[in-house]
């Protein structure tokens, strides 16, 4: 696996701080709820206990980052294998994209045999009848044995 | 109702044809996920999760169930057969499972491992009968001040021992607790976090969440490196018997491993791997054969296989006798308990004791069932290895997908499954924990509507929540647990600066 290495203590520091922000905002909106009495507390004094936990939280990974050994490292992929991880995560988005408007079949068909070209030299037949199969199958389980309503998009299948 | 009486009930409950294929199912289902790599136990509970809204709660229970401890049946296949751990609690099993098998012995380390789950799973399954209702029992005077304490205590003492540093254990629990917080509250109605999106008004779903977090990410973990799984040895069934000498040495690994993974199933945190490892250690320490460890010895598979069966087990007794759920799997549980409007806690025996009893009696059933399954269909899982990793992978995706949308026919749901896979890799990467983040989420409303009722029954006296005496123990419990991290490096820091002026008094 093509590796790039990166210190641990950046991404601690970043994730601390975005944690922050996250707080912030939160507390923003938190403030905008009604807190009730002591005694019948309302919807924002939960999440107020929480923002705390979050600063704290946020507080904690920024003191370890700021204590870590910049020798430690994480290993991410490069190249390839960075393109077939993102790659990945394109596919899910595009799959949740066109879902509605192609349906579950198609859409479940083109993200398998994407997905296998993307993963494997197999023959493009091969990958068309694989996927098929697959798509078919989940459409049998879910819609006909367990009537589960997915979306039939335009073309309606 | 005593534990015989129970028991006899429970069984009452398990042998209708519908919880016995639900056993079988959960069973089977679960010894797959088991071996296959890209979809742990956690996603593959969370994708049935849906599916059991449609079952009987025993039902639906008694399935997730199957698949938790089919699960780690499966992972040792794998482990044994490819040098690769099917989930983190046959990590251990690798070690002297592939020694074996490059011994000709993968029969024999499959078999012990067989009956080594079988053995533990069934006296762990002895002790949840017998420690759950007396822990229930004892429970039951308890108010939403030790409820609170034991939530709230209970997710803050498991971040931090779920492993890694404190930040590690806390910051994705904070996750958890907010994302809990998304949606209409449960007691006023007002709407919190939402934005106008109607579909935020339901909360967060569960399962895109952990679907997203441990199979997603875990594909995504797969996918960065594209090499083949190594072809797994074929294993004949006239192989499959081990002879005496590793029957004789394989039941003192069997004993020691049930009580540690039974103990250390009681207690919060990654208890399968936690049981694996120290088994092992435990074998290192105390068995005769201990030179052997590491080069095929049958006790370092025969202790650990043992030991996590027995832990997932024992997982059951607090999520049963007081409603908390100790890991991802239990919580995942608890969800659908509350889904189906069962309150989870002490009064669960009384009150549901078809689950209760019926679920306790599944255990029993299901663990000869993965003792029948795995031995004569070991060709089968066998087979199910060479599946080339571009027909399953999409497959599960798929699913997943599917499983997600078909919650509530929701989109939204699909994309908290990406974003939730996204943030579970780069938390993987950065050495985070993710258990804390799910059960965050599930505890989230619970510890809210303990803190509410008391607040409401102490009128507003904040104080109230630590001055029960079970609450105190608690809080002083997850007190010591915090502290004694930087207690002992502040005393080992204090003694190396005795040792450097000591050294200097000598030079001098």
């Amino acid at each position: 696996m093509k590796t790039i290495s990166i210190e641990k203590r950046s991404t601690y520091l970043a994730s601390g701080t975005l944690g922050l922000i996250v707080s912030a905002v939160y507390i923003a909106l938190t403030s905008k709820l009604p807190f009730g009495t002591m005694d019948r507390p309302g919807a924002a004094v939960f999440p107020f206990f929480v923002s705390i936990a979050m600063i704290f939280g946020s507080l904690a990974t920024l003191w370890e980052g700021f204590r870590m050994d910049r020798l430690q490292k994480i290993e991410l992929p490069f190249a390839e294998d960075l393109y077939r991880v993102l790659a990945l995560v394109a596919l899910l988005a595009g799959y949740a994209a066109v879902l509605q408007w192609l349906g579950q079949l198609l859409a479940g068909f083109v993200f398998s045999a994407v997905l296998m070209r993307v993963l494997s030299r197999t023959a493009w037949w091969r990958i068309v009848i694989y996927s098929f199969v697959l798509s078919a199958v989940i459409d049998l389980l879910f819609v006909r044995f367990l009537s589960v309503p997915l979306p039939k998009g335009m073309i309606g299948w | 109702m005593g534990s015989v009486d129970g028991i006899l009930y429970g069984f009452s409950v398990v042998f209708t044809w519908y919880n016995l294929l639900a056993a079988f199912a959960g069973a089977f289902a679960g010894t797959a996920i088991g071996v296959l790599p890209g979809l742990g136990p956690t996603a593959g509970i969370a994708m049935i999760l849906p599916l059991s809204y449609s079952f009987e709660p025993t039902t639906g229970l008694i399935m997730m169930a199957g698949m938790y401890y089919g699960a780690m049946y499966g992972g040792s296949t794998t482990a044994i057969l490819v040098n690769m751990p099917g989930e983190a609690g046959s990590i251990m099993t690798c070690v002297d499972g592939y020694e074996m098998t490059k011994r000709g012995r993968s029969g024999a380390a499959l078999t012990i491992v067989a009956v080594g789950s079988f053995i533990g799973g069934t006296f762990a399954t002895l002790g949840v009968m017998l420690f759950a209702p007396l822990l229930a029992d004892f429970t039951i005077e308890f108010g939403p001040i030790e409820f609170f304490a034991m939530a709230a205590g209970g997710l803050l003492l498991f971040s931090r021992i779920s492993g890694g540093t404190l930040a590690a254990g806390i910051f994705p629990m904070a996750i958890g607790l907010m994302l809990s917080t998304v949606g209409q509250e449960a007691v006023s109605g007002v709407y919190r976090y939402t934005f106008g999106f109607v579909d935020l008004s339901l909360g967060i779903e569960l399962v895109a969440v952990v679907v997203g977090v441990y199979g997603v990410a875990e594909i995504m973990t797969v996918m960065e490196s594209q090499h083949d799984q190594p072809a797994p040895v074929k294993v004949k069934l006239r192989q499959l018997l081990p002879n005496r000498e590793e029957w004789r040495r394989s039941i003192a690994p069997y004993a020691r491993g049930t009580v540690v993974g039974f103990v250390l199933g009681l207690l919060p945190g990654p208890h399968t791997t936690i049981s694996s490892f120290i088994s092992y250690r435990l074998e290192q320490a105390v068995s005769r054969y201990r030179n052997e460890l590491g080069t095929g010895a049958v006790e370092g598979v025969a202790a650990p296989e043992t030991a996590n069966n027995a832990a997932a087990t024992a997982t059951m007794v607090p999520l049963l006798s007081l409603g908390l759920p100790f890991g991802a799997v239990t919580a995942l549980m608890l969800a659908a308990m509350m889904v189906q409007g069962v309150q989870p806690g002490p009064m669960l025996v009384m009150a549901h004791p078809e689950i209760f009893w019926g679920l306790i009696a599944s255990m029993y059933v299901g663990n000869v069932m993965l003792m029948l399954l795995n031995i004569p269909m070991i060709g089968v899982w066998v087979s199910m290895l060479r599946i080339p990793a571009h027909i399953f992978l999409p497959a599960i995706l798929l699913l997943a997908m599917i499983g997600a949308y078909s919650v509530n026919n929701s989109m939204l749901d699909v994309g908290v499954l990406i974003v939730m896979g996204v943030l579970g890799y780069l938390m993987r990467k950065c050495d985070f924990q993710l258990a804390p983040l799910v059960i965050g989420l599930v505890l989230g409303p619970l510890i809210e509507k303990d803190l509410r009722e008391g607040l409401f029954m102490s009128l507003g006296d904040i104080s109230a929540f630590w001055t029960s005496p079970v609450a105190i123990v608690i809080w002083l419990l997850v007190l010591v647990t915090w502290l004694i991290g930087p207690i002992r490096s502040l005393i080992a820091r204090f003694n190396r600066r005795v040792e450097r002026s000591d050294q200097f008094e000598t030079t001098d």
